[in-house]
């Protein structure tokens, strides 16, 4: 199943939403935490509705509008988000206050804005949308999960044009108990030395990413997302190397016709040795890419990794800060795993 | 003026001898040529109005047209007649009667043909009939012109010539027509569309749309439960024959609602339920209750050579691991070095499904969905929808949620938890009663079905998701939402209101929720109304799992002929034509089953099983 990518937004750690010119500023950022850089909400939301909505909503929402605007579309097909944390700040707020103030007097809000399809329900209400609306929640395949219903939904003849984002915010609460579970670092480094030492643990990042797909020929389509696929816990490096390979054939593309492939790498030692593994094996002498020294480690990121590679091939042109080399790429492979459980490639064409 | 936004409020196709209104098929008679059709249409839709047996073909389209869209849609009073304007367009103008007139003018010049053989006659009758006279128009054109009739339309209203307009398409030349109406008003409502040639265009083609796949459908093979009235499908039919609810007082979980609001509580702790299943103790409560029915639902598919086939795992949960969270939350609170990490490992909604997964050995494929109370209705037919899409061949689908102190005091703040036993669909219903369980169906695809060597249950025929996009929690008073979701469902599985057997309705009890749906099912129902019961009367709102839970109840009142009934009933709704059934009937002749549920953020899905 393939669909175009009519438009992309996103916002992240780094310059990434309205009009700044393609990672052409490089956000750095030394901690262990990297937060979304937050545009000027009024533009998207009504100020009203702006001082009631958490992080997240508000990163959803504002990009989910940013893209229908980019694709000229007012009224999406399907509007379908992925969140493995979902509506943390809220969650934590309620959750706090139940113990705090031992169950009594609580106030709603919290509580009506924890369930995590807050930001795919706000955008419906927002736009006035009845049609077909999902999140899912599936860890770190949440966002792939989403591409695959809205996929499936463009297969079906079920929508014109689907709306999918993943988005993941972060607190001080989720941070704190996220680094005693061991995810990050426990010492300070920057962004753009992610990949220099070698070291336990990665940095934490955030942001909400929406693209737009159409069945429809258009030379508005920024992209094709070619397909995608999810795989479960790999017993070894080689059961890895035949689920690339499987998923390359069956798109009748050779790994010589991949002009990139962006790689999650994210710091993490252990993480990391399975892609440095394929580095020496099936990936090698290839062009490989970064992308979560710019956003962070979440269980979403891969949705600013699809929003980067459609970048790359609208642009004809790869950024230094992403890989090295004057790259013109035709052919992107997004290859992601999460903590090793869930892996999952994204195959990107230009049009 | 191209800033100012107008709205489409309502839309009316009817071409291919099927009535789509809003978008939705609302009928559709196949086996008839355009005068009888046209006169079907008449009389389904009940309109008397005897001038409609005196026009033209084209006429009586544009009228029909007109009649449906206005219908339930136009606040007549709220325009001076002149404020109101038609402004129509086709491609054959009045050449079907010009056609006949000149046939009938080698023998006697028929006067009655003769009125009609002017297309803007057409804009005359709905004009007649409605006392609108505002400014109109009849244009020629050999297609559609979408961004024409923007244009135009948005012009006169925008410089206040009217303030609402009637416009489209109605064409006719012998026995191919087409017609598409829009209703375009400057005040936006809640299923509007922004009045625009790409939504004029998508509604226009609207009649083009493949309602489904035309793949085989998919079949249900095994079913499995576990709620406060039973930890299996046979308990819970026993439970519902006795007429024997789950509620009552708290008893497993530590909170200070205790005694004060009833729940519909599994009389299982979480060690009985670790031994029960097999996993380790000290887990979330969500991961036992989904493995208890997930595997009663999977063992009694009994699918031969499962090993051999495409099996994937789509759970539905709203609170994931919440009530370790709980524990968590009370020791990491006082010092953020403290509390067993253990307790939040699984937080996520995901690692329920993970966890239950891997004890079943599922790994082609596994997801989740949140869409709060609607979540495992959606898990049901995504299940689906992987097989069509011949992704897999075998999906258990459904979900499961426990009960926990994050949503009891959620719901309690929200002021909508009933301090006694709930009464879904009564006039005095106070509220909803917690629940908790787990309900997954096992999905097949037509290639399994044929290896079973048990009878399949039945399939899932129709499925449906909208949304309601009125309220973060509250449901629209008409019920926009679920009517869309009913109707869609009915519309995928090419059926129609009085096909239905039975509603297993989403009733949760609250008072926003059973008005909303009792008036979407009114609206839609019309007059048909079929037995329907809420089984929450039972098992309390399970939430996330409700759907799941559901379903099987209604994949079981096909297999063996049950209509539930809906507990604690005594005083009809005043704003409702209907009751809920209150006796369990056995021996029903049941084919059709729709199942609601609706949830937070306004999500809203209903599906439809049919007998095989």
């Amino acid at each position: 199943m393939k669909a175009y990518i009519r438009a992309a937004s996103c916002i992240s750690p780094q310059n990434t939403f309205g009009d700044s010119v393609f990672l052409s500023d490089v956000v750095e950022c030394t901690g262990t935490r990297l937060r979304a850089i937050e545009p000027d909400y009024k533009t998207f939301i009504d100020p009203k509705l702006i001082r009631r909505m958490s992080h997240i909503i508000k990163m959803g929402v504002a990009t989910a509008q940013d893209c229908l605007s980019k694709a000229n579309v007012e009224m999406p097909g399907a509007i379908i988000t992925g969140t493995a944390f979902g509506c943390m700040e809220d969650t934590v707020s309620f959750l706090t206050r139940i113990v705090e103030m031992q169950e009594e007097m609580l106030p709603p809000t919290a509580f009506i804005q924890s369930t995590h399809n807050t930001v795919a329900a706000q955008i419906a209400l927002m736009l006035k949308c009845h049609n077909y609306n999902n999140t899912f929640v599936h860890k770190g395949v949440s966002f792939e999960n989403a591409l695959i219903d809205g996929l499936m939904l463009l297969n079906e003849n079920e929508a014109k044009n689907v709306l999918v984002g993943g988005t993941e915010e972060m607190v001080d609460t989720g941070f704190t108990i996220l680094t005693r579970l061991g995810l990050y670092k426990r010492h300070p480094i920057s962004n753009l030395n992610l990949f220099a030492e070698e070291s336990k643990g990665s940095i934490s990042g955030e942001g909400a990413a929406f693209v737009l797909l159409s069945k429809e020929p258009s030379n508005q389509n920024m992209a094709e997302l070619s397909d995608l696929k999810i795989f479960y816990k790999p017993k070894d490096q080689s059961a890895i190397e035949q689920q690339v390979n499987k998923f390359l054939s069956a798109n009748n593309v050779d790994i010589a016709d991949i002009d990139l492939i962006i790689t999650g790498k994210n710091g993490d030692i252990k993480n990391d040795e399975v892609y440095k593994n394929l580095a020496n094996s099936i990936f090698a002498g290839k062009a490989l890419g970064n992308y979560k020294h710019l956003c962070g480690e979440y269980p979403t990121a891969n949705s600013f990794a699809l929003w980067l590679a459609t970048n790359c091939i609208k642009n004809e042109s790869v950024p230094l800060i992403v890989a090295d080399g004057d790259i013109k790429p035709k052919k992107i492979l997004i290859y992601n795993h999460y903590q090793n459980i869930y892996h999952s490639l994204t195959l990107v064409s230009a049009c | 003026m191209s800033t100012i936004n107008n709205y489409i409020t309502s839309s009316c196709v009817i071409s291919n001898n099927s009535v789509y209104k809003n978008g939705v098929l609302v009928y559709e008679n196949k086996n008839a040529d355009l005068s009888a059709f046209l006169l079907s249409v008449y009389q389904h839709f009940e309109l008397n109005y005897p001038r409609f047996y005196k026009m033209d073909n084209l006429s009586k389209l544009g009228w029909l047209t007109s009649e449906i869209l206005l219908k339930d849609s136009f606040e007549k009073d709220k325009y001076k007649p002149e404020e109101v304007g038609v402004i129509l367009s086709n491609a054959n103008a009045s050449l079907d009667s010009d056609k006949k007139y000149l046939a009938s003018v080698a023998d006697i010049p028929s006067p009655a043909l003769f009125v009609y053989t002017l297309p803007n006659i057409m804009i005359g009758e709905i004009c007649i009939r409605n006392k609108f006279k505002g400014e109109d128009a009849f244009f020629v054109a050999e297609k559609f012109d979408a961004n024409f009739t923007a244009g135009y339309v948005g012009d006169l209203l925008n410089t206040n010539v009217i303030k609402t307009a009637i416009c489209g398409w109605v064409d006719v030349l012998n026995e191919d027509y087409k017609s598409a109406l829009f209703l375009v008003e400057k005040e936006e409502k809640q299923h509007a569309a922004i009045f625009n040639a790409d939504n004029m265009t998508a509604i226009f083609e609207g009649d083009k749309k493949d309602h489904s796949l035309t793949t085989p459908p998919v079949f249900i093979a095994g079913v499995g439960v576990i709620t406060a009235i039973g930890n299996n499908v046979t308990e819970c039919l026993e439970s519902f024959e006795k007429g024997q609810s789950g509620m009552g007082e708290i008893t497993l979980m530590n909170t200070i609602h205790k005694n004060q609001l009833p729940v519909a509580e599994i009389k299982l702790t979480n060690e009985e339920l670790a031994e029960k299943t097999g996993l380790s103790p000290g887990l979330s409560r969500n991961m036992y209750l989904s493995l208890v029915a997930a595997k009663e639902a999977l063992d009694d598919a009994a699918i031969p050579n499962l090993d051999s086939l495409r099996l994937g795992f789509v759970s539905a949960n709203s609170v994931g691991g919440m009530d370790k969270s709980e524990d968590f939350f009370i020791e990491f609170l006082k010092d953020n070095t403290k509390g067993k990490l253990k307790n939040i490992y699984d937080h996520e909604c995901g690692s329920v499904t993970e966890v239950v997964a891997d004890k079943l050995g599922i790994t082609d494929y596994m997801t989740t969905i949140s869409t709060a109370c609607s979540s495992s209705a959606n898990a049901v037919f995504y299940g689906a929808r992987l097989i069509k899409n011949d992704m897999l061949d075998v999906v258990v689908a459904g979900g499961t949620d426990a009960l926990t102190k994050f949503t009891l005091n959620g719901f309690n703040t929200l002021m909508i938890l009933d301090k006694e036993f709930c009464k879904p669909f009564d006039e005095n219903r106070q509220g909803l009663n917690l629940g908790e369980g787990a309900g997954y169906v096992v999905l097949v695809s037509d290639k399994v079905a044929k290896t079973l060597s048990k009878p399949i249950y039945c399939k899932l025929s129709g499925y449906n998701n909208s949304n309601d996009a009125y309220h973060q929690t509250a449901s629209s008073p008409e019920g926009t939402g679920s009517y869309l979701a009913m109707q869609g469902a009915l519309n995928k599985a090419g059926l129609q209101t009085s096909d239905i057997n039975y509603i297993n309705l989403h009733g949760t009890g609250t008072p926003n929720n059973d008005s909303a749906e009792g008036t979407a099912i009114n609206r839609l129902f019309e007059k048909d109304f079929p037995p329907m019961s809420s089984t929450k009367s039972f098992t309390g709102h399970t939430l996330g799992a409700s759907g799941g839970v559901e379903a099987v109840f209604s994949v079981l009142a096909i297999k063996h002929g049950l209509i539930y009934p809906n507990l604690r009933f005594e005083t009809p709704m005043h704003e409702l034509p209907f009751t809920p059934e209150t006796k369990f009937l056995k021996g029903q002749n049941i084919k059709h089953v729709m199942s609601n549920s609706f949830g937070f953020g306004g999500n809203c899905t209903s599906l439809i099983f049919s007998e095989v």
